[in-house]
Formats: structure tokens, sequence, C-alpha cells
């Protein structure tokens, strides 16, 4: 009996509980615990020291707690802590370097080392082991690494990009024969190129007199033989078409077409009853027709939504939406760039049912004022960051008539549209917002002089909750409408903020008063009364002050491209190298808050606001206290931009 | 004495007995020494009576634990009634009979202490519960240099410091792991005590690093002198 069993299981049952190991096999865990090494250091023993070479083998905490220091200017700088369960020296050994902190142990502690070599082989045959390393080289962003690709992320989804497309992906429906275009291979080149613009259609197809495809004749071949090759435009197509035809069955689902062109290098496909070209053609399919048909890709949404005329309709490809963002979102798709996908489809449907309320008081025998209007998004809308449909904020903007009477009767009247189309958001699963922040509200419902004038108001800092109606309106979007009037409100949102001393102050001053929300033993500080007592309230803790520092760093600067919160960081990191490194992580933190709300929120069904700390796994909340940490940064920053008094904490 | 009619020693023991007959000078630094903790379990507290049941062994080198170096056994013995300890250690009878026979042990055992210092909780009992088994088997002496974690935990840790007080005796195992905040596993089995004590160990001599370290003057690494290492001497 060479080996101590109890022991050895001692040692296997302290591994088994954490991440990676508990991904690993019960016998490779013995494996490893049987070579294992127990270290033990008392209080302030070295683990190692920052420039170090790393050695053979990966530390696992078991006991106690240690600090990682770095050294910055003689300066020691505690980075991070690391507590039981956790593993030191990975990313050193991982990325063959020395060791970029100095490691102290902070209490007694007592460490297994495993060798690195056996560790290198599990983890390079255990892909879910692989992903949960990359991603806990996290903490590396405060040494001066960036975070690693979202991408690689398996928190508890397993499905991929194209999972998450092949799951709604629907089947090639092919259009009616009489729409497709095609000729005989005898038909002069010339009178094929006339009917392929009369009809707008970027090819031809070259077919027998039983419609079976000998060959397809493209934009491309024309350009090429008779413009740049000079060929006679009299000659029969069957001179410069290629062939044979790439086809597929008619009932061949969208996305093997898409990767069929992908891997003959073509830009269209042809469609036939069986899928060879001995059958007839029913189609021509280009990788747009391709990309509108296949199920979960927002292009395909655009299209339903085009289509759509019922209030029940609109409620279907709403929840198809949230269902695309979860599984977008499960194969670890950011969740600022999820925001932006589904803006533009929720401005797509706004616009629609926008028309079809035009139509219906038509249908009724209103007259249309010819006013010009514009319908904006504001709050988390105007930000792009509406993914779930637990709130709507819009806004609408008419121009000002000379007469204020006129003016009544126009907002009169653009009521009625705003409060059509915001009874068919609601149809389509909309809630309404809680804050009346809606364009049926006659406060949300102005003309643009109105506007200007809110905005111009210097009395907005004293009130509370006007500052908090402004700090929703300078999120503001174009939406629907004429672009003339959002814009010339946006413009004067930030003449008055970027003049403004005092709002910007007042701003700042919100944005540092949530401090970040860990003890100082980094831990969460979870919601101690209240209905939703021990959760986190990620919205307001970590959320907001990061939004509300894009915000302000945007309208301080000037930076108007971009809407939302990450655009404004993007923004930000380029305008102002100083602040670079700040911006960006600040964008990628925010990023991981956004997708860990939306997924709490889709799991929930409610709007994410609440997460518990405990349904974390180890690494979320170890990235989550990144996030944190990079919150410290920007409200330090904030501080000393606008020369707020630094507050001990 | 008479040495001409001895019988040539066991070469394992002659190799035991070169390497460890030598003493080391006081001021060797620790991590040139290999430190071994070693705990025995045995049918009972009585020298000459009692045998061992079962014996575990770890090696310290370079202050860890190396588990790939570390040994146990469960050493048969020709004992047959459960005794009093039995209830301590939990080894039946019927383990026992299936154990390594003792001699066996002892050649495996000795190779692993040739040469070092032995650690243990109470050290100079197993000491002498294995110097009777070698005494039996072997005709040879133990050896080695012992040091008691007891006795360091007195000397190194203030609520196990000498009082005066004459009932004062030295911590057992559990009172110096509750001190340390260390968690006792397996207690009375041979690997979980000699495993507890191989930590103990580590983090006193962590605890005597960090005073010398700590000194205005006189700052040095620890030594052999630093810790209460002890001849072993049968006192029969």
């Amino acid at each position: 009996m060479p080996a101590t069993n109890l022991i050895v299981d001692r040692i296997v049952s302290a591994l088994k509980q954490f991440p990676p190991f508990s991904i690993f096999e019960e016998a490779t865990v013995y494996e490893l615990a049987r070579a294992a090494k127990v270290q033990v250091l008392t209080k302030d023993d070295m683990v190692w020291t920052q420039g170090d070479p790393p050695g053979e083998e990966v530390l696992f905490l078991a006991r106690g707690r240690v600090e990682y220091y770095r050294q910055v200017n003689d300066r020691n700088e505690l980075i991070d802590v690391r507590d039981v369960g956790d593993i030191l020296g990975l990313s050193a050994l991982h990325e063959g370097e020395p060791y970029r902190v100095t490691a102290l142990a902070a209490e007694d502690s007592i460490l297994y080392a495993l060798p690195w070599p056996m560790i290198r082989e599990l983890l390079s045959t255990n892909d879910q082991a692989r992903y949960y390393v990359r991603r806990h080289l996290f903490w590396g962003t405060r040494v001066g690494r960036s975070i690693p690709d979202a991408g690689l992320d398996s928190t508890g989804g397993t499905s991929s990009m194209l999972e998450a497309h092949l799951k709604g992906a629907h089947t090639i429906t092919p259009r009616p024969a009489r729409r497709l275009l095609c000729c005989t291979p005898e038909t002069p080149i010339r009178q094929a190129a006339e009917m392929m613009t009369k009809k707008m259609v970027p090819s031809i197809l070259v077919a027998d007199d039983r419609r079976r495809p000998v060959g397809i004749v493209t934009v491309g071949d024309l350009v090429k033989e008779v413009i740049v090759g000079g060929g006679d435009s009299t000659l029969p197509v069957s001179r410069i078409m290629s062939g044979p035809v790439v086809t597929v069955a008619r009932n061949s689902s969208t996305t093997a077409a898409t990767l069929v062109m992908l891997r003959e290098r073509i830009s269209q496909v042809c469609v036939t009853e069986d899928g060879t070209a001995d059958t007839e053609a029913l189609d021509v399919c280009t990788q747009k027709d391709l990309l509108v048909q296949s199920g979960r890709h927002p292009a395909g949404f655009i299209q339903e939504i085009r289509l759509a005329q019922t209030p029940a309709r609109f409620r279907e490809i709403c929840a198809d939406i949230e269902e695309m963002a979860r599984t977008y979102l499960e194969a670890g798709i950011s969740g600022l760039l999820l925001g932006e996908i589904c803006a533009e489809l929720y401005n797509e449907l706004v616009r629609q049912l926008i028309d079809i309320s035009l139509a219906e008081m038509t249908d009724e025998g209103t007259v249309l004022l010819d006013v010009p209007w514009a319908w904006i998004a504001v709050g988390s809308d105007g930000r792009r960051e509406q993914v779930l449909r637990t709130d709507m904020d819009n806004a609408l903007i008419f121009e000002a008539s000379s007469d204020p009477e006129q003016d009544e009767v126009n907002r009169g009247f653009f009521l009625q549209v705003a409060s059509r189309v915001i009874r068919m958001l609601v149809d389509a699963g909309f809630a309404r917002c809680q804050g009346g922040v809606m364009a049926s509200n006659p406060n949300w419902c102005k003309t643009d002089a109105e506007w200007i004038a809110e905005l111009r108001d210097a009395g907005t800092v004293s009130d509370g909750n006007r500052l908090l109606r402004a700090l929703i309106l300078y999120d503001l979007r174009h939406v629907s409408g004429d672009p003339s009037l959002s814009e010339a409100v946006r413009q004067t949102v930030f003449q008055a903020v970027g003049g403004s001393a005092a709002i910007q102050r007042y701003m700042a001053e919100l944005i540092v008063a949530t401090p970040p929300p860990l003890n100082f033993r980094g831990k969460f500080v979870v919601e101690k009364k209240g209905g939703n007592e021990g959760e986190f309230d990620i919205k307001k803790r970590g959320l907001t002050p990061l939004r509300d520092a894009a915000r302000l760093f945007a309208l301080h600067f000037g930076l108007r491209k971009h809407y939302s919160t990450g655009g404004r960081w993007l923004e930000l990191a380029s305008a102002q190298p100083e602040l670079m490194e700040l911006a960006t992580l600040a964008r990628e933190g925010y990023d991981m808050l956004l997708r860990i709300r939306t997924l709490t929120g889709l799991q929930r069904g409610d709007d994410g606001r609440f997460i518990d700390p405990s349904a974390l796994t180890q690494l979320q909340r170890g990235q989550m206290v990144n996030v944190f940490d990079v919150q410290r940064m920007v409200q330090t920053a904030i501080r000393h931009k606008f020369h707020l008094e630094t507050k001990i904490q | 004495m008479i040495r001409f009619f001895k019988k040539p020693a066991d070469p394992v023991l002659q190799r035991y007995m070169a390497a460890t007959r030598h003493k080391r000078p006081k001021k060797t630094p620790v991590q040139e020494i290999r430190f071994v903790a070693i705990d025995v379990e045995t049918s009972g507290l009585k020298l000459g009576v009692d045998r061992i049941l079962s014996i575990a062994l770890f090696e310290m080198v370079d202050g860890q634990i190396d588990m790939t170096r570390s040994r146990k056994w469960m050493v048969s013995q020709p004992v047959t009634a459960p005794t009093a300890a039995t209830a301590i250690h939990g080894i039946l009878p019927c383990e026992t009979c299936t154990g390594t026979p003792e001699k066996e042990m002892l050649a495996e055992l000795l190779p692993l202490l040739a040469g070092a210092i032995v650690v243990g909780h109470h050290i100079l009992f197993d000491a002498a519960m294995l110097n009777e088994a070698m005494v039996r088997n072997f005709k040879a002496r133990f050896l080695n240099q012992v040091v008691d974690t007891a006795r360091m935990a007195m000397a190194e840790m203030i609520p196990f410091h000498r009082t005066g007080y004459g009932r004062q005796r030295p911590p057992v195992l559990e009172e110096v792991c509750a001190q340390l905040d260390l968690p006792v596993v397996a207690r009375h089995t041979a690997e979980g005590d000699a495993f507890t004590t191989a930590e103990v160990f580590l983090i006193l001599l962590g605890k005597i690093r960090r005073r010398l370290g700590n000194r205005r003057l006189n700052r040095r690494p620890v030594q052999l002198r630093d810790l209460p290492v002890e001849n072993f001497k049968p006192n029969r």
C-alpha cells in the first residue's frame, strides 16, 4: 500500500469542490492528488516573487488566503486576493512567462502543488475545463492584459453560434416559379442582360426546354466576358455561362445552402426539385435571400416584422426575438452587440406600428396632419440596451407652429397616434414604462421648441425629479419620422450639458455616490433590506455607475457618434488616449454585467435586475469582482476629472 | 562487544546505521535536512508488551509534503484480542493479520528513515515502539534524531508556553491544531496523524523562520539548533 489513501482522499475531496477539477473525472483527480505536494505557508511567507520564472507546478489554495502584489514604480500595490479553491500560478505557466506579481500568504495557508505537465495534458483534452481556465486568466486585466474573449465562455450553455442559428433555421421555400428568371442557351447575351436589368436581379439561369438548369450567367460573368473581355454581346449566353450549376434540394436548410455557397465560392445557388441538375429548376437564391429566410437570423426577423399586421403576430415575433437573444447569449455573444441587434429589430417594429396606426386612422376618417414629427427612443431604449420586453422608453417630437393653440391641437393628434402605437406595443408583450416615459404621455410628447427650452433650463440641477427626467432624455436616439427634429434636440443636449459645469458636476456626484459593492474582503455586498434581501441589485450597483459615467464622458467631451454605453466607451477610448485603458476595461465590464443581467432576466422572466450571488459560478463571481474594480477606477477618474473632493471609503 | 561472534548485519540495517549514526553540526540549515513525519498506532501504551499495528510516514522536501514519497503499513502482529486501544484507532485483529510482517515493514521503513530527522507528536513513544521492533527483529537500535512537535508547540506557541504549574503537560495534537486553526484529519489513524503532524511541523517551522527573520540583529535562516532536537535514548 504505497499511497496513503486517507490523505489522498482528503486532497481529492478538496479539489473536487472547485473547477476545473470538478470537471475532470474522479480517477484523474486521484492521479493528480497522488502526485501532489502539500505546501504549508505561514503568514507573510512568499509563494513567489514578481519576475520569478514559473516552476513546474500549479498551486491549489486549500486553506488560507494569498494576496497578489504588483510592484509598480517602487510601490507595492495589492492587486488581487486568492481564496480557498483558487488556483495560483496558472497564467504564468500557461503563458510560459515570469510571474507578473508577487504572491504573499496573508494567513497561514496550505497549498497543494500539482504537476503542471499533468494539468496541461488534462486541459488539452478537456474542452470545458480549458474554457474555464481561459476565463480564469481574467484577473490579468489588473496587470495590463485584456479580458479574454467572451466567445470562449461556457457559462451554462454549450451551444455555439452556429447551433444558435441552426435551432431556428428554416428550410428553403422557393418563390413562385414565374418569378424565376431564365433563358435558353441560345438567347443572345445582350437580351439576357436586358432581362436581368429589368427584373433587377444579379443573375439569370440558363435552362433547357424542360427547365433543367444547364448554366448560370451572373453580373460578374457579364463584366468579365463582355465589358472587360470585349466579347460580342450578340453571341448566345451559352458561350459565357458558368456550369454545371450548383444545386440544392427544395427542402434543404438555409444554413446548409449558405455553407454550400461558401464552399463553392459562389453568390447564388439554384434550387431544384431533388437537389440535382436533372430536375426542374425552382428558384435561384442569393445570399441575401437565404439570410432573410434563415429563421433566427436578425435579417429574417426584419422581413417578418415588415410582413406582419396583427398584434398576435407581433407578439409571436417578439417572443422569437427573445428566444434568439437567449440562444445568442448562451452561445457567448456580447450583451452590447445583442442590444444593438435587438434595437434595430424593435426600431423596425415601431416603424411598422406607426405605419399601421396612421393607416388605421386614415381608414377611420381622421385627417392626418402635415406636421413633421420624430419618434425617439430615450433611456435604455435610446442606448440600445433593451433586449427584453420589460420596459419601453420613448418620446415624440413634433414641429412647433407659431401658434400655441395650434400646438395643443397637434399634440392631441400625436397623442392619439402614440397611444395607438403604445397599445400595440403592449399587445406585443412590452411592459408599460413604470415611470410613464412613453410618447402617449403629454409630458413626453412635445414640440421641438418645448424640448429645447426644457433642456436649456438651468433649473434642472436643483430638482431631483427633473434631473432624472433629463438623464433619460440625454440618451435620445432617432427611431422614425423626420431625423432633423431629433437631431436638433440632440444637439441641444450636447450644448446644454457640455456647457454647464453645474449639471456635469451633479451627474458626477451621482456616479460616485454608489461605492463598488464589495466589502473589504472582496465579497459581494447584498441587499439587506426589502423584498430582495440576499440578492444583488446588478442594475443599481453595477450597471448604473458605468453607464452614467459613459454618458457623462460623452457629454463632456462632445462624443456624439455613438448612442450605446459600449459605443460611448469605445469612442472615449479613441478620443481621449489617457482614458483609453479605463474605457476599454469599462466597456468589457459593462458588457459582462449586461449579459449576466439579460440571462438572469430570461431565466426568471423579469428584467433580471436582482441576481442571486450564490447562483453565480466561482468564475462569474471572480469576473464580477474584477468589474467592480474597474468601476472603482472609473469613479476615481470621475472624481479627478470633475474635481469632486475625495471621500475616504 | 565481542564483534567476532556477531552475525554480519543485514545490508539494509548497515546502510541505515551508516547514514544515521553521525550527528549533524548544530548550525546545519534546516533546508539541508531531510525530515520525515511518522506516527504509529499500537495495541496499547505499554512498552515491552504492546506492538505496532500500523505506521505511516510523510517525507518533507523543501518545506513541502511530498505525496509521492509517503508510505503507510498495516503491520501483522500475533495479537488476537482487541485491547482498549482498539476503540481508539479502530484497527481490528482481523485487519492486523492481513498486514505486512513486522520485519518486512522495517526493511522497507529503514531506508526511508536513513539519515533523516524523525518528526512526530510525542515522538519519544513512537521512537520507543520502533526501537523495540528493531531490537526484536534486527538486534539494532533506533538511531535517528527526533523532533517532538509537542515540544516545538510549547516553545513556539504562547498558549502552550511553560507556566511552572506542576500539572502542565505537553499539548496533544488536537489542542495544537485548534490553536493553529488546522483541520484534524482522520485522527487516530497513522496516516492522518502523521500528515497532521507534518503540517503542524511545517507551520511551526514557519513561525521560527519568521521569528528569526524579524530580528533586528542576527537575522539568519533556521538552523538545526533552533529545533528541539533530541537523541532517542531507550530508558531501560
